[in-house]
């Protein structure tokens, strides 16, 4: 009996306790499912990034982020042309565009942005149909596989057509952030913001070629790493083929201009010097995508690469490649009259080619920061070094290059002595001594001869000046200077 | 997986519970575990299944060890001790290898002056965790206190996805018999109330609370060096540990419960501790039960007089430190405390009792300062903050209006970690309520909110 008394309060407390924690569950459902309704239709209404529908009730303002932003402007707002690319793009003013090309412009560049996430930005726009011409700036590097890592923080779900993977848009807090930094600027008495300097970085930053130059001699030391993992040219054809070519032949009524954006043309050297393989296969692909635009005739291909004029103009440059404002109108207004002098065809491409070749091999910065060119020649023929340094003197000028390079052009055998820093070149009998920062050398052992310029240490390699070798070792050097951009240094027998 | 994502809360949980349940419903015991046990291994290879073949392999072979060991209980201690022995040798061995390898070789490589080239490991997640979790086992098998005969009971206890990658470090002791009790075999109603509501709560605080304090943290960590922003920095940091650690834990907590599985505590309001000891009563408790039991005891504990005992529970919070990672940032970490409670221990001896506050207060100092060393990349920075805390790089009030939100976001939460209950005991006494209900429904859905966060492009190669 006493048994039965105990439990049966207890029984009874389990039960009540059973029913209000099953209520409290189904209660915690319920409540959780109806904030998330609540959630969602603030976000529909408030739409602060402007996704679904163009926002009327207050002044939204424009989120920095370009790949949350950009998929509602490409939705809901009117324009027939789009400018697609990376930040090389960024800078294009769209009303110059829009007179130039003919057309409402809207701006749709991603920085730091890879060809697949080109491809998906621009199909959101044509989609909708209201595109006739396209603006892509084409970058080698965008077709690159390993950049796709950055993709990671690409918001997909918001370039398909399928709504019921929005949800992190739908549900997201900095959804929220975004409308109260709208309230705010309100405020604070902003207005509507205006879409012809959205992502124009032109004016944050500092141009000029001693900035430039700083990043030149950093750049060609650290990026050697990046050569290690050289993806073969299929990988890129596929990228291309997949991203860009694939959308000129879908909307054959849409006209697509595609430029390749110029850099500084010590960012070609950089690639050269460092990255050698890099290097070859963007002259290459030039070439490559050339050919496959010009089966459609939908698709126009500009070249300002090898545009001389503004590639060895350092002060149009922030660093080896991110340029103007200004080079943006001029490519707008290039592109616009349909410039022979920059349209690729079938009669330059291999031309154009050649002059980024050429410049990658002779162009070298001098003392006042400014891009000269230097180039070598033995019986003619042209002799080719990385890594060129430049020695400006009263004489004459002369050029440094790696040692196993000087020694290989003059066939000699080459030896290097580590404490006492000594190189030493042999070739038929005949041997030149040099030792690291002292300007006098040692020929065949006995006698010295001055150096114009003593060989110097720069990153772990041993540069040494390549007219002086050959002197030494039999040849004949003439240095001359046609103007003061330009040296040539013959070597004869 | 982690718990603090969509396809964990709204796939692989409700899958797993559903499927679990339906079999213990049908009566296929063996059959549900299994599940649990197959859904745990899925959890961990989740992002990587590479390092699968790594644990299972480490699983199988203790499985064995302690299999032996059970079937030679009446052997001799020597040859039991050898069967022991081996097993934790392979057992740190490999712990050794993918954790310690390359911090090894560097720091023999500085000695020596050779350079090393640095192994291509990566390092397996929750390695740790599971290694300790067996050596206890292999202990406890040892001293006759666990046995498991059954694989997948084994399996289940040593990567049940609850505790498999953040603890706490469990018994088997404790876990097992829950396992097999026919009534956790049912849906329980209180268990699952008890078991949302925990979760919500250390969900809100990972998510919302801990990522919000690791901005500033984060911030403060790559370039303070003032007074004002070196405090910011590191208190931003103690805060988002707690909230983040101990978050994780209720998570962890709250998901076994709905199994009907009941994890150890595992922190206890450790920032109220009032002195180091106390806080290690306090903070990550199942670590320091493991550290205490399988190291400082062994080692000879405080039997064996004051100076010993001083030198075991330095020696004890160096490994203690070396375990939270490969670096001597750690390794002074782990140092600061050992060394830290001796002198504790020396000063209740012979010197007269400190007020409360004050012990308190010294105390919470010391953590925040230690915390120092634990977050940072290299000494550089970890010294570069102290200074600045100690005023030695200027006071930079003037900046202050710039660490306006961090500074509301300490005061606002201190009380919370000082003077409110925390969530285990919250949920001790929490009953059943719709209000209960609604207020971690709402606790729910920001923290979802939360998860999504548009997270600043960072603009490196070009």
């Amino acid at each position: 009996m006493t048994t039965i008394e105990q439990s049966a309060p207890r029984a009874g407390r389990d039960k009540s306790l059973k029913r209000r924690s099953r209520r409290m569950v189904g209660g915690f459902l319920l409540f959780a499912l109806l904030a998330a309704g609540a959630v969602v239709s603030l976000t529909v209404i408030l739409d602060p990034l402007q996704f679904y529908h163009k926002v009327t009730l207050y002044t939204a303002r424009f989120s920095t982020e370009e790949r949350y932003q950009n998929p509602g402007l490409a939705k809901n707002w009117d324009y027939d042309t789009i400018i697609i690319g990376t930040s090389m793009t960024e800078n294009f003013l769209p009303s110059v565009v829009g007179k130039e090309l003919g057309g409402t412009v809207m701006k749709l560049s991603i920085e730091g942005s890879t060809a697949d996430e080109h491809n998906k930005m621009a199909k959101v726009a044509l989609r909708t149909g209201k595109v006739k011409k396209v603006l892509w700036g084409l970058d080698y590097f965008s077709l690159k596989a390993n950049s796709y890592d950055n993709s990671s923080k690409f918001p997909a779900y918001m370039y398909d057509d399928k709504l019921w993977n929005d949800y992190p848009y739908l549900f997201n807090y900095s959804v929220f952030e975004q409308f109260i930094t709208s309230i705010k600027a309100k405020m604070d008495g902003y207005g509507q913001q205006n879409l012809e300097y959205m992502y124009n970085w032109n004016r944050s930053v500092t141009f000029g070629k001693d900035r430039v130059a700083k990043n030149y001699a950093t750049a060609n030391e650290g990026e050697a790493y990046f050569g290690i993992n050289e993806e073969s040219l299929d990988v890129v054809k596929k990228s291309f083929n997949d991203n860009i070519l694939s959308l000129v032949k879908d909307n054959p009524d849409v006209e697509f201009y595609v430029y390749y954006p110029p850099y500084s043309v010590l960012r070609q050297v950089v690639w050269y010097n460092t990255n050698p393989a890099r290097f070859e296969n963007q002259v290459e692909m030039r070439k490559w995508m050339y050919e496959q635009f010009s089966q459609y005739p939908n698709v126009k291909l500009y070249d300002f690469q090898a545009a001389g004029e503004w590639t060895y103009d350092l002060d149009l440059y922030k660093d080896l490649s991110h340029h103007k404002q200004d080079v943006n109108t001029w490519i707008a207004e290039a592109i616009g009259r349909d410039d022979p002098a920059y349209r690729v065809t079938d009669a330059n491409i291999d031309e154009l080619n050649d002059r980024i070749e050429r410049d990658a091999e002779t162009a070298i910065l001098n003392k006042n920061n400014d891009v000269v060119n230097v180039s070598v020649t033995l019986d003619g023929e042209s002799l080719v070094f990385t890594n060129r340094v430049l020695a400006e003197g009263e004489n004459g000028n002369e050029l440094f290059v790696p040692a196993k390079q000087a020694a290989a052009a003059v066939g000699a055998e080459l030896s290097w002595d580590q404490p006492t820093k000594t190189l030493a070149l042999r070739k038929d009998g005949q041997e030149l001594r040099m030792i690291v920062d002292s300007a006098v050398a040692t020929v065949n052992g006995g006698e010295k001869v001055d150096m114009a310029f003593a060989p110097k240490l720069v990153g772990g390699t041993a540069l040494v000046p390549v007219g002086f070798v050959f002197e030494q070792m039999g040849w004949k050097v003439a240095v001359t200077q046609a103007d003061e951009k330009t040296t040539e240094i013959a070597i004869t027998k | 997986m982690l718990f603090n994502s969509y396809p964990f809360i709204f796939m692989f949980l409700p899958v797993t519970l559903i499927v679990y349940f339906v079999l213990n419903r049908l009566r296929w015991t063996i059959a549900a575990k299994t599940s649990l046990t197959l859904a745990s291994l899925f959890f961990y290879g989740y992002w990587d299944p590479e390092y699968l073949p790594l644990m299972l392999g480490s699983i199988v072979f203790n499985y064995l060890i302690g299999w032996w060991l059970a079937r030679w209980s009446d052997r001799s201690a020597l040859q039991r001790r050898a069967v022991l022995i081996f097993g934790l040798v392979v057992d740190l061995g490999l712990l050794g290898y993918y954790k310690y390898a390359n911090f090894f070789l560097e720091n023999l490589g500085e000695l020596t002056g050779n350079t090393y080239s640095t192994l291509q490991i990566i390092l397996p997640l929750g390695i740790s965790f599971f290694t300790f979790t067996q050596i206890a086992f292999l202990v406890d098998a040892y001293k006759g206190k666990a046995k498991e005969f059954n694989f997948i009971s084994y399996t289940l206890f040593v990567t049940f996805f609850p505790h498999l990658i953040a603890g706490p470090i469990l018994h088997h002791g404790e876990m097992m018999p829950q396992f097999d009790r026919k009534r956790n075999k049912v849906w329980n109603w209180p268990n699952v109330a008890k078991g949302v509501y925990i979760f919500c709560i250390g969900l809100f605080k990972k998510v919302v609370i801990a990522d919000t304090f690791a901005l500033y943290a984060n911030d403060g960590f790559a370039k303070a060096s003032t007074f004002a922003d070196s405090w910011v920095a590191s208190l931003s940091y103690t805060f988002q540990l707690y909230f983040d650690f101990s978050g994780y834990t209720d998570m962890a907590i709250g998901i076994a419960l709905l199994f009907n599985i009941r994890l150890p505590q595992n922190f206890n309001s450790p920032y109220k501790a009032v002195s180091i000891t106390d806080f290690w009563r306090r903070w990550h408790m199942t670590l320091s039960r493991w550290l205490r039991d399988y190291i400082y005891i062994p080692l000879g504990g405080n039997r064996r007089g004051f100076s010993i005992a001083n030198r075991n529970l330095i020696i004890t919070f160096l490994l203690g430190g070396l375990w939270h990672g490969a670096g001597w940032t750690f390794i002074i970490w782990g140092a600061m405390h050992g060394v830290g409670q001796a002198i504790q221990r020396v000063w209740t001896r012979r010197g007269k009792p400190l007020p409360t506050w004050l012990a308190w207060f010294i105390t919470f100092m010391f953590i925040n300062a230690t915390w120092v060393f634990f977050r940072a990349e290299d000494f550089h920075q970890a010294l570069r903050i102290l200074k600045g805390m100690i005023g030695l790089n200027g006071f930079g009030f003037d900046q202050i209006a710039n660490l306006k939100t961090p500074i509301v976001l300490i005061v606002l939460f201190l009380p919370f970690v000082l003077m409110l209950k925390n969530s285990s005991e919250k949920e001790a006494t929490m009953r059943p309520s719709l209000k209960t209900a609604l207020w971690i429904a709402v606790l729910f859905v920001i923290s979802l909110l939360y998860l999504n966060r548009i997270s600043t492009f960072l603009y490196f190669n070009f």
